[in-house]
């Protein structure tokens, strides 16, 4: 009799999916439509046997409810789960009216369509076997489960559960996790985003009672499977391709006896790549594997992996993890203090030896002890991270420590110290309960004070970081006050991607994409392709206009939202001169992201920023304080709007933007890949060009200005060249780009010169299919 | 145990290199004399010991092997300080790896900072050299960068094979032992005094003087 109601959703299921694209508002409707339609086929089910009623009515409502509950699981629909939990309020009902007749389809029906209110206690629907705790931690799950996010409050309470039970039972945790990371909320607002179920799947044999099965199914199906993330501009190859390939095969080699590896392999990689597609600046880390490796172990369901994932590094991880890896340095000296002050001995013991603690406590961060710990004791580590956040990591590492110290302090040669320290806690730990019984411990270490210790230990980092990236010569990072160095990140910044893509191109066929790599940079008209992320202005200034980035402010400023809303340009007269950051977004609400968490995370979608004048004060603004951080995504290519292109050449021709210059923007400008050799490269590109002859002969200033017209007369940037050129600044610039130290490696500091001029109007850009024929030779 | 351990020569050894050249598989091959198919990627910095005898004499041949993704480096240089010497590995079928030798050997020597910086032993791995499929890096570009690089040594090697890894490890370990002359240092005091150089620490004791007493924030 399970069947025929699984086959009732499934016929359901199949016609739900025959709406191929909707906006939101229909998806809405739809979804209202979907819920009544699955209500119909319980119904229709229900009403089929009702003559039956008398005997088993008690069988057969657990049987519904036993259907419909690993319906939920396999499908991780909140629609069934509704129909589920009525169908317990119509249990709970039918005993509390002592066992009324009343005929199973009006009951249920009375209680889908009036929605009366029977208070129960919990025990009635619970599974009996498990603990009170358990259960209470499902009520949670269940009413968050609406919501597709945990509150705070809830959050805490479940944080409490899990410490008085010991531990989070293993089958709820997908759930816990996609609800405490808010991923369930984010994959239903985004809908489409990650990927796209196709409509003519195969039907699903009906009487596949294991959910495991059908989650297998699932997945064979997937090159059906539409993923616009994924497979979004196919015309530039993610340079993190290679690396994630080459990490992907040793990834919990040791533990993934039981999944299916290439097919584990296979998410992983889809969901890695995606991410780094979503944030570029952020691309792949090493590290960010066992991550996933950790969330795809855990949750099946790859889109709600990729979301979880995606919390987790955004919302849930400090800023800049992976980038720059700052704040994990940062945290290292945290940590530093927390067990200088916690376990005094064990420090002392230790440094006395000389171990560094960063050298082990580094993994143990990157990878949020995943690596570090038993599976079971690192996902109950999660399950907090989840709820607690951050803070989680602090606390666990200091219980690991401590449950380790006794061996520690016997012992006195490093190399044992070290081995222990990184080998035993995985044999050591292997009960969530010893774990937790220390991580308690350690909780009287509150937020507050590990992001005061944050903040005490940030600037330094920063700038020990900037001396690194500095001395390095392949790395470039814009200095706050040196404007020939802002040139200079501009300039690089062009050649960001190209480099990138060349190298992660080498192999295959470069000169066909950089062939063609004209059509389409080519924004005449200002009709940029929504999905290319790669029109002249990316090009100019992609790490500014990415897709998705995330800053803090150097000081307080206030945002104009929906910028583009009114008229533009009397805005702009009216605004320009206290514009502080522009940032040309979609014109869309803003949404405060998690305003009442103390994470304070602001998320934007189009915005105007100006530096905060104290005596204003108008609700149309937002605030923004140092403490609090932006976060922004561009769904629509800004040169879509009219306008943008004049406020483009404004800021590009500026040099008042001080986020940009600043390094507190937790973007990266430019932190690989720009060595030596890359730049001569770049240098010998642009000497390929034809125009640089042009510029070696003597009537350059005629000739090019000829040329320059003719040429690039449809392109948008032709404003942009008559901008640089009709400043008086020739001389100076040039002054400007001699005085760079970059290494020439005997190139002919005229040339070399001429070449950063050539750069400088963006030539190379438009430069014609020259580029690909050199580049792959050099 | 006092007086064996002042018998042994101390060594750190430095591995660095391009991310997925093979530092982590050449390293167990030394040390374990097995080939890990499959291992970890490394995250900022491990180490292993191995003790070896050379010319007579003990060595405990500390090997550092450091993360080769690019962001990690503000990490890695860290490891670079006290470094008796160092071998930089390149793939031998990735020559972007090749590419990037110079970039490597000039981190080293800026933030290792060590004293000789002309004469300071380095050894070239290319590594893989198994994967022949005609495409590898040439033995003489290799000899000829390592030659226009101050007469650098360089070794083929095979991770997989065990082709050279154990002479490769062996020759870098006499260079430093050339370069040390120290014979018999013992290991707690070398090893804090190499460690004081790690800035984290420093820092942070320093830190923690200042302000001993301050327990509550809220």
């Amino acid at each position: 009799m399970e069947m025929m109601l699984r086959r009732n959703y499934y016929q359901v299921e199949k016609r739900d999916r025959k709406q191929p694209e909707m906006s939101f508002q229909e998806k809405k409707e739809e979804t209202k439509k979907t819920k009544k339609r699955y209500r119909k086929a319980t119904l229709s089910y229900c009403s089929n046997g009702e003559e039956d009623f008398d005997e088993h009515s008690d069988n057969k409502l657990s049987a519904i409810s036993n259907v419909s509950k690993s319906f939920v699981q396999e499908r991780n629909l909140e629609i069934i789960e509704n129909v589920y939990t009525s169908k317990k309020k119509a249990k709970a009902s039918f005993i509390s009216n002592g066992g009324k007749r009343q005929g199973l389809l009006g009951m249920i029906k009375n209680k889908f369509f009036r929605g009366n209110k029977v208070k129960r206690p919990v025990s009635e629907y619970s599974n009996k076997s498990e603990s009170n705790y358990v259960q209470k931690m499902l009520v949670i799950l269940r009413k968050a489960q609406k919501h597709g996010i945990m509150t705070e409050k809830e959050k805490d309470q479940m944080a409490k559960l899990i410490f008085k039970n010991g531990g989070f039972p293993k089958a709820y945790r997908p759930q816990l996790w996609t609800l405490a990371s808010g991923s369930e909320r984010l994959k239903r607002n985004n809908f489409g985003y990650y990927s796209i179920q196709p409509h003519d799947e195969d039907e699903r044999k009906s009487n596949d009672d294991n959910p495991e099965l059908t989650e297998k199914q699932d997945n064979t199906s997937d090159d059906d499977i539409c993923r616009p993330l994924l497979d979004s501009y196919p015309e530039m190859p993610s340079p993190y391709k290679d690396q994630i390939m080459v990490d992907l095969n040793r990834t919990f080699i040791e533990n993934n006896g039981s999944i299916d590896s290439k097919d584990f392999n296979k998410k992983l990689f889809r969901i890695l790549l995606s991410y780094s597609k979503r944030n570029s600046n952020v691309g792949y880390c090493q590290g960010m594997n066992y991550l996933a490796g950790m969330v795809v172990r855990v949750i099946h369901n790859e889109e709600t992996a990729f979301w979880t994932l995606c919390s987790l590094f955004e919302n849930i991880l400090p800023l800049d993890y992976f980038c720059l890896m700052t704040e994990i340095l940062v945290d290292q000296k945290v940590l530093m203090m927390l067990i200088q002050k916690k376990q005094k001995k064990l420090f002392k013991h230790l440094k006395s030896h000389g171990v560094d603690f960063p050298i082990i406590t580094f993994q143990w961060f990157v990878c949020c002890l995943s690596c570090t710990l038993d599976q079971e004791v690192a996902e109950t580590v999660w399950d907090l991270l989840f709820l607690q956040g951050t803070s989680a990591i602090f606390w666990a590492s200091l219980a690991i420590l401590d449950i380790m110290s006794p061996d520690l302090l016997k012992q006195t040669e490093f190399n044992d110290m070290y081995t222990t320290m990184d080998t035993k806690p995985k044999e050591m730990i292997n009960e969530p309960e010893i774990m937790l019984k220390h991580y308690q411990k350690f909780m009287r270490v509150k937020p507050c004070m590990i992001s005061k210790l944050r903040k005490k230990f940030r600037e330094g980092i920063i700038n020990d970081q900037r001396q690194v990236w500095m001395n390095n010569s392949r790395a470039v990072c814009p200095s706050s006050t040196d404007s020939s160095v802002l040139k200079r990140v501009k300039i690089l910044n062009k050649f960001f991607f190209l480099n990138k893509a060349i190298r992660a191109n080498k192999k295959q066929e470069l000169h066909f994409e950089l062939d063609n790599v004209d059509d389409r940079l080519s924004c005449s008209g200002m009709k940029c392709n929504f999905n290319w992320p790669l029109c002249l202005y990316d090009f100019t200034i992609r790490t500014r206009i990415c897709n998705f980035f995330i800053f803090r402010v150097s000081k307080p400023v206030r945002i104009i939202p929906e910028y583009f809303s009114d008229d533009l340009n009397l805005r702009r007269e009216e605004k320009f001169e206290k514009l502080f950051f522009f940032i040309p977004f979609e014109n869309k609400d803003v949404t405060i992201y998690d305003n009442k968490s103390e994470r304070r995370v602001k998320r934007i979608e189009s915005a105007q920023i100006y530096e905060k004048n104290e005596t204003e004060d108008n609700e149309k603004y937002i605030h923004i304080t140092e403490d609090e951080q932006l976060l922004m995504t561009r769904e629509v290519h800004p040169c879509v709007y009219n306008g943008f292109e004049d406020h483009f050449h404004k800021m590009f021709d500026t040099e008042d933007n001080i986020l940009y210059m600043n390094w507190t923007v937790h973007t990266c400008y430019g932190f690989e890949l720009q060595n030596i050799q890359s730049i001569e490269a770049f240098v010998n590109e642009i000497l390929s060009l034809k125009e640089i002859e042009a510029l070696k002969s003597k009537d350059y200033q005629e000739e090019s200005k000829n040329m320059m017209n003719r040429e690039y007369r449809n392109f948008s940037h032709y404003r942009l060249n008559t901008l640089l050129r009709e400043r008086p600044l020739k001389e100076e610039k040039l002054k400007r780009f001699g005085s760079f130290n970059f290494p020439r490696h005997g190139l002919d500091q005229q040339i070399w010169q001429s070449a950063l001029e050539v750069a400088s109007q963006s030539i190379i850009i438009s430069g014609s299919s020259d580029i690909s024929s050199d580049s792959d030779d050099e | 145990m006092e007086k064996k351990k002042n018998k042994k020569v101390f060594l750190k050894v430095v591995i660095i290199g391009d991310s997925g050249v093979g530092k982590t598989s050449l390293i167990h091959r030394y040390t374990s004399t097995r080939f890990l198919q499959d291992f970890k990627p490394t995250i900022g910095a491990e180490f292993s010991n191995k003790e070896v005898v050379i010319n007579g004499k003990t060595v405990v041949a500390q090997i550092w092997d450091t993360a080769g993704q690019e962001r990690y480096q503000s990490l890695g240089i860290s490891f670079y300080r006290g470094a008796d010497c160092c071998g930089i590995v390149f793939d031998r079928s990735d020559h972007s790896s090749f590419e990037n030798l110079d970039t490597w050997k000039n981190a080293f020597l800026k933030h290792g900072a060590p004293k000789e910086e002309g004469t300071f032993p380095f050894l070239v791995i290319g590594n893989k050299s198994d994967l022949d499929d005609g495409s590898l890096v040439k033995e003489r570009d290799a000899q000829q960068w390592c030659a226009d690089n101050g007469n650098l040594e360089y070794i083929e090697t095979s991770a997989k094979d065990n082709t050279s890894v154990e002479e490769a490890f062996t020759k870098l370990i006499e260079k430093g032992m050339e370069r040390e002359k120290v014979n018999l240092v013992e290991l707690p005091d070398r090893m804090s005094q190499k460690n004081k150089t790690v800035n984290l620490q420093r820092d942070v004791a320093k830190d923690v003087n200042r302000k001993p007493q301050k327990k509550k924030c809220c």
